[in-house]
């Protein structure tokens, strides 16, 4: 909870980033935020974030008038899972790696962790058909591709899992409220990953380790854990401050850090890792190369969208639908017409969307009303099915039933981008406060 | 940390303005995502988890406290 209290109060300071960094995921990554900013903000590298709708990482990546290709960030940093994109995962991280080339940004791919669930049950790990050794075998495909690049690295959504253990990584209640499938801990996890890779990357990586002198005989073993990555070691007999220790040792002060370790013995190695004191660069090579069976060209936007399927079917509210389409509104907060609540006793024809793609089935995905005067003045999509085409479906329906039909759009906090879609499509608007 | 810190916290308010009627269309810094923030920082307080319709449904202070009562956390 610290940390993300932090997070806010940093917002708040007059810092001014030094790095932006894009999130793309097939999940909603927010959580991610607090964890990863604090880090590097106390490595003296302060990150800005922009994030782009979950499970849009294809199309906010080839389509150059993204939200993230407008954002230009510095950093892009792509989360995908198997279990929102299965077959299609090796896409995404193409068109990520084909957007960082075009913005210029430094690419980080959150390796996928391996599902849960195993396609064979026990005998899952016995063949190559098997989940597990389907997933290992793209996992190693992507850190390989990103290896040759010198403008691209890699976290690991399984090391961050594993650190945290299964039983507590997932959070079933809120992936199905939020779409946000892990625990905080493992956010943590991650987070610490990302900015230690962003310390190597802006050169950050701490060099000089200060110990002090009473502290060295009961540091025994992390003293022995530090040699070993390489760092060098400054044993402070008094009070000398931290950034003079640097200036002796020829170093920046933000490169030395005074070691600091909690009273368990036993987390002393997490610490370590976490604080990125061990952190050092692998050599070339070490690592057996894979490459892939088959070189692919990146898939065009127009191509991936096509390859969707996506079908919306429209269908007036019924008795079976209607607490759905209520909750759906409600809950709609990026693409609304700025509708709070739907009353579905008002005099209004009003449509439940359902969606489905090659994926599988949205259900009831959003909702039109229309009256009799040819407003339309409910338009809510859920984020799930954003991205996708859906409301552009949808707008053509309603042109082909209702003809050029007026939208009445109530801007909120949250809803831009449902403006910028009604302005592109040239939709009438009539913006009401 | 009190219950009201928690929610003051986690929502970016004044605790003052942590009554049992403030909710989600009275207090304009509980979006989707504070309000997930709240849920988070309630289940580290207070060590439990809550369900997705207890997510959902907690649309104000009073909603959460009387999810976090009728789990034996008295709020």
């Amino acid at each position: 909870m610290d940390v993300r209290l932090r997070w806010q109060e940093i917002g708040k300071t007059d810092v001014r980033p030094l790095v932006r960094v894009g999130l793309l995921a097939s999940y909603t990554i927010d959580p991610l935020m607090p964890y990863a900013g604090v880090a590097l903000h106390d490595a003296g590298l302060p990150v800005s974030f922009s994030t782009a709708p979950f499970n849009q990482i294809v199309r906010q990546c080839l389509d150059d008038t993204s939200v993230m290709a407008l954002a230009r960030p510095d950093v892009l940093v792509v989360a995908p899972r198997f279990e929102e994109l299965g077959d299609e995962l090796q896409t995404a991280v193409d068109a990520a790696m084909s957007a960082a080339r075009r913005w210029k940004s430094f690419l980080i791919v959150v390796l996928p962790a391996v599902p849960e669930e195993r396609a064979f049950g026990h005998l899952d790990d016995g063949r190559g058909a098997g989940t597990a050794a389907a997933a290992h075998e793209t996992r190693e495909a992507i850190r390989a591709e990103l290896a040759s690049r010198p403008d691209a690295w890699v976290v690991d959504a399984e090391q961050a899992i594993r650190a945290v253990g299964t039983a507590k990584a997932h959070h079933a209640a809120m992936f199905k409220f939020a779409k946000i499938p892990y625990t905080e801990a493992v956010f943590g996890e991650l987070g610490a990953q990302l900015a230690g890779v962003l310390r190597a990357v802006y050169g950050l990586t701490p060099r000089v380790v200060v110990v002090d002198q009473d502290s060295v005989a009961a540091f025994d073993e992390p003293l022995t854990w530090l040699r070993e990555s390489g760092a060098r070691l400054v044993v402070r007999t008094g009070a000398e401050e931290v950034a003079a220790l640097a200036a002796e040792a020829g170093v920046p002060a933000e490169s030395a850090v005074l070691l600091r370790l909690g009273a368990k013995p036993d987390a002393w190695r997490g610490e370590l890792v976490r604080s990125g004191l061990l952190d050092r660069l692998p050599a070339l090579q070490t690592a057996p190369r894979r490459t892939r069976r088959t070189a692919r060209e990146t898939v065009s936007l127009d191509d991936f969208m096509a390859g969707l399927n996506v079908e919306v079917d429209l269908r007036p509210v019924g008795p079976e639908s209607a607490a759905k389409v209520v909750e759906v509104v409600s809950r709609a907060k990026d693409f609304t017409l700025g509708t709070e609540k739907l009353d579905l006793s008002e005099d209004r024809e009003v449509f439940a969307v359902r969606v489905s793609d090659k994926f599988g089935e949205y259900g009831i995905s959003g909702a039109v009303g229309i009256t009799a005067q040819g407003v339309v003045d409910v338009f809510s999509l859920s984020c799930v099915v954003l991205g996708k085409g859906v409301e552009d479906v949808v707008l053509q329906r309603l042109r082909e039933e209702h003809g050029d039909v007026v939208f009445r759009h109530r801007r909120t906090p949250h809803n831009q981008i449902t403006a910028g879609f009604l302005t592109d499509a040239g939709a009438r608007i009539e913006e009401i406060p | 940390m009190t219950f009201t810190d928690v929610v003051a916290g986690a929502l970016d308010v004044d605790p003052a303005h942590v009554t049992d009627d403030a909710g989600q269309d009275t207090l304009s810094s509980w979006t989707s995502m504070r309000h997930i923030q709240l849920i988070v920082s309630l289940e580290e307080a207070y060590g439990l988890s809550f369900d997705y319709e207890e997510i959902a449904d907690a649309r104000t202070v009073r909603d959460v406290r009387e999810v976090l009562r009728a789990k034996g956390v008295e709020v």
